[in-house]
């Protein structure tokens, strides 16, 4: 694999978001911001804001990236360069993760500081919240693999609102399970059966996905 | 090394008979004289944006009829043959001569109203040049 | 080197309801091959597999020696390709293109580019956005021009053209032939262009290759004769007519191996000669999708 085109494609893809890049790295900035406010308020939109920057940026650069350069026919010239499919592959997966996991990392270590330092918030709060933004990252993984595979506006957008239709019944559902309920409000950090079986599912989902993308692509005998 | 040589696209005869007429009509002028150095296929071919394959027959035919001399390596020039301009005003005249007897004899003209039509053609010639 | 730039053998693609099959292409190093077409015949289809961008069911591709598509990313370091459906990044400037291609080749010729902007009338500045469909063709020309790639792969490379943008395009395709290592291979609906420039032709098909020669040698096989019949209405079997048509005794027949006896066999036959005339590339080619489609029919 020539890491050196990989490269080039990577930065070229960065270059033409980085309108994108910048409100969201902004956003997330002031959201951190909010995260550090005493105002219960305040706290909880820096919050929220953060996780739209996450979720929503995230999806739209996989967007950008994969669907509108196919459907906007950049692809007869992206595939003229001295690069195969995988070369191509890997240079989207890239791209966008590296673009998704900056502000998700920054969300996470937010959220762990603002939980662990924080009096007024329940350390119980803390493995909960770390499944929550897992469950993200594997939505995310679906969205930008349905994006790579399919090239498909249509496609996408339906895998995109599926999952995010999803996310809603997800926070109700697992916020209620006897093991996680007993202890989300709790002082302790408890890392309790449910979530340890969520947690490892999800991780597992992203490397099923990721691997079974790659594979895919590897196989295609179209691509344009 | 530019050639000069021009091409009409409106004229139906075959491009390489276009290019060997030119090369004729200045060696039978004198612009080109004996051992001067025609362009390389290649370089032709660009110049006057055409096939290589059109102008490599072209210069095989004049190498054929002993108008330019072709070298490996050097390239070609034009052949050092006295009285060649002649030679070319010969081939040139014979065709005509041969196409006017033809039409001559199937359009039942008499040589001597073909004579007198012939001054009268010479005639008009010397009047405008 | 390799005597060969592009070779294609066998080479068949299923998209129903269109397939390729048994497609045999050459583009010999050096060369200018032509590729034409009608639209739909398959002329995109087959530029996409030798360049791996599809990969064929059936069949051997050899594109600069590479064998495609195993090694198609390697090929394409040499390879300029611009295609009908070729667009750039609406957003970026030419210039930006011109950067990004130098960068990831490796290979750019800064003078030859800025003459081909002045050739070509381009701004650098200007935004792909901003710029005319004629103007995008060239940018995109220029782009594969300026590295001076080994192998030109082109798909209606004049189509959309306006006259002048179509001579300095033809006269830089030509200007890539001075140097013997290089080679063009470009499809085109406007048989003007091949007929010009190409050593080599092809005729595609419904997604069959029809007939593929050297330029020069099918212009001079193929002849339109002008007939005189001896008795009106009855054309006498003559070697290798592809289309004939009769009106009492006025006949027309195209002939597709014409040599020294084609008159000599109408003599005998006691047709009378009145005229040969030879064909221009777009009728040959006409003619001969006219022919087999009747063929089929039949």
């Amino acid at each position: 694999m020539n890491t050196t085109m990989i490269g080039h494609l990577v930065r070229k893809d960065w270059y033409f978001q980085r309108g994108p890049i910048a409100a969201g790295l902004a956003l997330g900035l002031l959201a951190l911001g909010m995260l550090l406010s005493s105002s219960k308020g305040v706290f909880y939109l820096g919050s929220v804001l953060l996780l739209t920057v996450v979720i929503s940026i995230g999806i739209f650069l996989a967007f950008l990236t994969v669907v509108q350069e196919r459907t906007q026919g950049m692809l007869p010239f992206v595939m003229s360069l001295p690069i195969g499919i995988r070369e191509y592959t890997a240079a989207k997966l890239a791209a966008n993760l590296l673009l998704f996991l900056t502000p998700w990392l920054m969300l996470g270590a937010g959220a762990t500081s603002v939980i662990l330092l924080r009096d007024a918030v329940p350390d119980g709060l803390l493995p909960y919240t770390v499944v929550l933004l897992l469950h993200v990252l594997t939505g995310y993984v679906i969205t930008l693999a349905a994006a790579i595979i399919t090239g498909s506006e249509g496609w996408t957008i339906g895998v995109m609102a599926t999952i995010n239709i999803g996310l809603q019944g997800y926070i109700y559902w697992s916020a209620r399970l006897a093991d996680v309920a007993a202890t989300i409000s709790g002082p302790t950090v408890a890392w309790v059966p449910s979530l340890r079986t969520i947690a490892a599912v999800e991780l597992g989902v992203v490397a099923l996905v990721l691997t079974a993308t790659w594979q895919w692509q590897a196989r295609r005998k179209d691509f344009l | 090394m530019h050639s000069g040589l021009t091409l009409a696209k409106a004229d139906h005869r075959p491009i390489y008979l276009q290019i060997i007429e030119q090369v004729h009509q200045r060696i039978a002028l004198g612009d080109w004289p004996a051992g001067f150095p025609l362009p390389s296929i290649r370089e032709l071919s660009a110049e006057l944006r055409v096939s290589v394959i059109t102008v490599k027959r072209a210069y095989l035919e004049l190498e054929r009829e002993g108008v330019i001399v072709t070298r490996q390596g050097v390239g070609s020039v034009v052949a050092a043959v006295p009285e060649l301009p002649d030679r070319l005003f010969e081939a040139q005249l014979q065709p005509l001569l041969d196409a006017l007897a033809h039409l001559a004899v199937r359009n039942q003209i008499p040589v001597e109203a073909l004579r007198a039509r012939l001054v009268e053609a010479i005639r008009r010639a010397e009047a405008s040049s | 080197m390799n005597d060969f730039a592009v070779r294609l053998r066998g080479v068949g693609k299923h998209y129903p309801p269109f397939s390729l099959h048994d497609v045999a292409l050459d583009v010999p190093t050096g060369s200018i091959t032509g590729f034409i077409g009608a639209n739909g015949a398959g002329k995109s289809t087959t530029i996409r597999i030798l360049m791996g961008l599809v990969t064929a069911d059936v069949g051997d591709v050899e594109v600069l020696g590479h064998r495609i598509p195993a090694a198609t990313a390697r090929a394409k370091q040499d390879i300029g390709y611009v295609s009908e459906d070729t667009r750039l990044f609406p957003r970026a400037s030419l210039q930006w293109h011109m950067e990004f291609v130098a960068r990831v080749f490796g290979a750019w010729d800064a003078d030859y580019a800025t003459s081909l902007l002045r050739r070509f009338d381009l701004r650098a500045e200007q935004r792909i956005k901003g710029m005319s469909h004629g103007q995008r063709i060239k940018a995109a020309l220029l782009l594969a021009l300026a590295r001076r790639p080994r192998l030109l792969v082109l798909d209606e490379p004049t189509t959309g053209l306006d006259p002048v943008a179509r001579q300095e395009v033809i006269g830089a395709l030509t200007e890539v032939l001075r140097d013997p290592a290089r080679s063009v291979l470009f499809s085109s609906q406007n048989t003007l262009d091949v007929e010009q420039i190409a050593d080599r032709v092809s005729f595609i098909d419904r997604g069959r290759i029809i007939d593929a020669d050297d330029t020069a040698a099918y212009l001079d096989r193929w002849r339109r004769l002008r007939l005189e019949l001896a008795v009106p209405g009855v054309l006498p079997a003559l070697p290798h007519v592809v289309q004939a048509t009769v009106h009492g005794h006025v006949a027309t027949v195209v002939t597709d191996r014409y040599d020294e006896t084609t008159v000599d066999a109408c003599r005998a036959n006691a047709v009378a000669v009145q005229g040969v005339e030879r064909l221009t590339l777009e009728e040959i080619f006409v003619t001969t999708v006219m022919a087999r489609r009747e063929e089929v029919a039949a």
